[in-house]
């Protein structure tokens, strides 16, 4: 009996070193190196030309176009919610599917794509510039506020419409009509029954909402332009432009400490408060819209988000095949029209200039880091959650441990590394293979999630009836934990995958020059002045849309009812 | 007063309500009748001005209350499954309904505690209704329900949701605090025993239409029709192929498919008839329950109708029984 504890004690010992040691060296140690660095007098040079505006001006700008964000995602996603949870119209399923796709699309494709609708080079520019003959783009939303609260509202909204339309397709239509019947107007029913009892989901949308947009990076790097830097942004700024680490290390202390005060309040807030008592046994059905106000709320509402959904994308796609330039030696006489050539010139290898990178390298590089961190996420993540089932009353305690990485952002896991690694003498090759790891770390919080039900949903009889009939552990975990958790594991590839793939702001920080990943590429060609840097940006982001869609669809299509990451 | 005239109603596009119409008067308590689905919720739900009817009027002391919205009707409606507002306690659910008339403080606490004490829950004020019993809700529904002392009080299958023992306590409860109201009162049901203890008045709904309207004696004594005794349970429905020998009776209607006899359990008679009556069987007994002085017990004839009668003896499962009931005592119905 005590062995057989003790035997199993040093197996949950074991489960646990590995995933342990890797966040220990990985992910700890980057974050308290930060903190070491901060807090250390090595850097007293640095504090001297300190001044603590360099924390609260982008401390302040991040609050600010967070708050402002969150306010106008809730303006356009609370009716949204209301409208997908209400109403039955033509398209409803596929506005709904059309809804979720921002959520899963990498910032530079976002970036890219709002650059091909607003940008001096998009659609909306050059449409006006052939309509009243103008020699320079009129309009210029890029590099301002506005733009960023667009991209910010076109990413988030999904989050508002699955959180607060969930919950109020759930509620017991009852419990407002029942006001009604007791006197109360329908405003006044709407007011004293159904918003207090959706504030609990509306809050958590709202936190999660705030929490996206307080640690946004890379829409605030490639549409805000150079005047606009959030908390994020000057980390990156400082790290990487002015090599002030200290101060980029302050930043992200401050960055940290925030994000995890509102992921706090985001799982205070998670805690159904009225449980069942609110709920309605199934869930109500959905109408036509009747009389003209309906009818106005809706045909309003999905026009406004067909335009806010569908413009980026298929402007984005649609510029990556139109030439718009001036032929060469021809100056003044316009190309315009259809081309395939950036996407030809993607996989051509042109040495044009030092800083040029060809994209097919990108490409290569990505695959591979790709490859890797859906390997190791995804083993790390099963070894992870084995332990967590192991550990009983114990995982209560471990499970955050795994979890922390969630609030940390990949720009302070970016910094970490570069504090740790960079420091030592390190090859470029080696710093290479940071990068696969930082994608895990990102990963691994989404990959433990995805698996941790699957393995809690198997009922532990079918081990021991296999263990009755003969089966050792090993073969127990092959013919029965395997082919149930198969489909998890699927997901979490997949998902792992797709992560790293468009995984911008630790890349952006431990990729090299020559060596640059998908969306780090992408950046740079977009950054670059000339039309086909602009073309293959747009071609890159283009397929690199596809495969995340094709990638989403798939985790849609394979992972069981009820388990949702977000 | 209310006065409910030639409502029609469809559901997924088959009609639900087809033309029904009814009254009722000053302190009447009505049963609707009806199996489940068959629109008796839907019913209320227009009265209460919570949908619309495609057509007909709902008309109180012959006002038409076409364009007066749900909150001013006045009208109490109780939900089947309560619907108490899970975000606020005992108490202010029932002071919900006087608040919005913006009565005084001191009169809402006033009358939520005398609601309180009428339904022997004065120490339940400030709980949850989350942590209530099934009965607790139920009766905290009602009190909600009654405090803003509504015209009209309208009750969904008020004790639905409760099991076989609490419903029979608190049909009694139930009667006396709706007699005692004064109010008029439509109470929907599927039950019919529940109706015959609660009702005046008891409307049958089959169709979308009221197919019969009348004190329970006058239903239990006659039927309007076939549907009406199977649906109430009166007892057996026999058609002309159930019967052995040919049909000889002048006082019955023309024999026809679209008669059938009612034959009632407790007039069944054992043994041979003395004089002559289509309605003579022999069967297996199915089934004998006792049933307190008296035995069910179920037959089955040779051409496989299964008869259902009241024994004062207990018999053996497969014995072969004669059985008759004397023409006086059948009921032919339309069917």
């Amino acid at each position: 009996m005590t062995r057989m504890m003790k035997r199993s004690i040093w197996q949950t010992l074991l489960l646990w070193s590995l995933p342990l040691a890797f966040l220990l060296v990985f992910f700890y140690q980057p974050l308290v190196a930060i903190f070491r660095l901060v807090f250390s007098t090595q850097f007293s040079q640095g504090w001297k030309l300190f001044r603590w505006s360099q924390i609260t001006k982008p401390l302040g700008f991040t609050l600010y176009q967070a708050t402002l964000s969150t306010i106008l995602t809730l303006i356009l996603g609370l009716p949204a919610a209301y409208l997908f949870a209400r109403f039955q119209f033509a398209g409803r399923k596929f506005l709904r599917v059309l809804i979720t796709i921002p959520f899963i699309l990498p910032t530079v494709v976002v970036a890219a794509a709002f650059n091909t609708l607003l940008g001096s080079r998009g659609w909306l520019n050059l449409g006006l510039m052939s309509l009243f003959n103008l020699s320079s783009p009129p309009i210029n939303m890029l590099n301002s506020l506005s733009a960023i609260l667009l991209a910010h509202v076109f990413y988030n909204i999904s989050i508002v419409i699955r959180m607060v339309g969930s919950s109020l397709s759930r509620l017991n239509q009852n419990l407002p009509l029942v006001a009604q019947n007791l006197g109360a107007s329908p405003w006044r029913a709407f007011k004293e029954v159904t918003l207090p009892l959706l504030m609990p989901s509306i809050l958590s949308a709202t936190l999660m909402v705030f929490l996206f947009d307080f640690s946004s990076f890379g829409v605030v790097l490639m549409l805000g332009g150079p005047q606009f830097s959030t908390l994020e942004v000057e980390i990156y700024n400082q790290a990487m432009n002015r090599f002030n680490l200290p101060v980029a290390g302050l930043l992200s202390i401050v960055q940290l400490a925030f994000t995890l005060l509102v992921s706090v309040l985001i799982n205070r807030s998670n805690q159904p408060r009225y449980g069942k008592a609110a709920m309605a046994s199934e869930s109500s059905g959905l109408r036509v819209a009747k009389g003209s106000w309906e009818k106005a709320f809706v045909i309003i509402m999905v026009t406004v988000l067909l335009l806010l959904m569908v413009t980026p994308t298929v402007s984005l796609v649609t510029r990556s095949f139109f030439t718009f330039e001036a032929a060469r030696g021809e100056r003044g006489e316009l190309n315009t029209g259809f081309t395939l050539r950036y996407y030809r010139e993607l996989f051509e290898n042109r040495e044009q200039s030092l800083f040029y990178v060809p994209p097919i390298l990108a490409i290569r590089n990505s695959m591979i880091y790709a490859g890797i961190t859906m390997l190791l996420a995804t083993t790390l993540g099963l070894i992870s959650v084995y332990a967590i089932q192991k550990s009983g009353s114990l995982s209560r305690f471990l499970e955050p441990l795994f979890m922390l990485p969630l609030g940390a952002s990949a720009i302070t896991l970016g910094l970490g590394f570069l504090i740790v690694f960079g420091s030592s003498v390190l090859t470029q090759g080696r710093f290479q293979a940071l990068i696969p790891i930082a994608h895990s770390l990102v990963a691994l919080p989404l990959v433990i999630r995805t698996l941790l039900p699957a393995l809690r949903g198997i009922p532990a009889n079918l081990r021991l009836a296999a263990t009755s009939m003969g089966a050792s552990p090993l073969c127990v975990f092959r013919e029965v934990d395997l082919p149930i958790l198969f489909r998890a594991i699927v997901v979490s590839l997949l998902f792992a995958f797709t992560i790293s793939l468009g995984e911008f702001g630790a890349s952006s920080f431990l990729s090299n020059t020559a060596m640059p990943t998908i969306p780090v590429a992408i950046f740079r060609y977009l950054s670059q002045p000339g039309a086909l840097n602009y073309g293959q940006a747009l071609a890159m982001s283009s397929l690199l849309m596809v495969v995340c869609v094709a990638g989403s669809v798939i985790i849609e299509r394979i992972r069981l009812p009820g388990e949702e990451v977000f | 007063m209310l006065s409910v005239r030639d409502i029609y109603k469809t559901y997924e596009g088959a009609p639900l309500l087809n033309g029904l119409s009814f009254d009722l008067a000053q302190g009447e308590i009505i049963c609707l009748l009806g199996t489940s689905g068959s629109g008796k919720s839907t019913l209320l739900r227009i009265i209460a001005g919570l949908e619309e009817a495609e057509s007909g009027a709902v008309c109180w002391d012959g006002f038409d209350l076409a364009n007066t919205p749900a909150h001013q009707r006045g009208f109490g409606l109780m939900f089947q499954d309560y619907a108490l507002f899970p975000h606020r306690n005992v108490y202010d659910n029932i002071a919900f309904g006087l608040r919005m008339q913006k009565r005084s403080e001191a009169e809402i606490e006033k009358n939520v505690g005398e609601r309180l004490k009428s339904i022997r829950m004065e120490s339940f004020a400030k709980r949850p209704v989350t942590e209530l019993s099934g009965g607790e809700q139920q009766r905290v529904a009602l009190a909600r329900a009654l405090a803003p002392d509504p015209h009209l009080l309208m009750l969904d299958e008020p004790l639905g949701a409760l099991d076989q023992g609490l419903r029979e306590e608190l049909t009694q409860e139930l009667r006396q605090t709706l007699r005692d109201s004064h109010k008029p009162v439509i109470y929907v049901t599927h039950d019919h025993q529940e109706a015959f203890g609660l009702a005046d008045r008891l409307l049958i709904l089959h169709d979308g239409v009221i197919v019969q309207d009348g004190s329970p004696q006058e239903l239990f004594e006659n039927p309007a029709n076939a549907w009406v005794a199977g649906f109430l349970g009166l007892g057996n429905l026999i058609s002309e192929n159930d019967l052995t020998k040919g049909m000889l009776m002048s006082k019955q209607p023309e024999p026809s498919d679209e008669a059938v006899w009612l034959l009632r359990p407790f007039n069944a008679r054992m043994g041979e008839s003395q004089t002559e009556t289509p309605f003579q069987f022999e069967g297996d007994v199915l089934d004998c329950i006792y049933m307190g002085e008296r035995y069910r017990t179920k037959l089955r004839t040779p051409r496989g109708t299964i008869l259902s009668i009241e024994t004062p003896d207990l018999w053996v499962l497969g014995e072969k029984i004669k059985v008759y009931w004397s023409v006086e005592d059948v009921q032919c119905l339309k069917n």
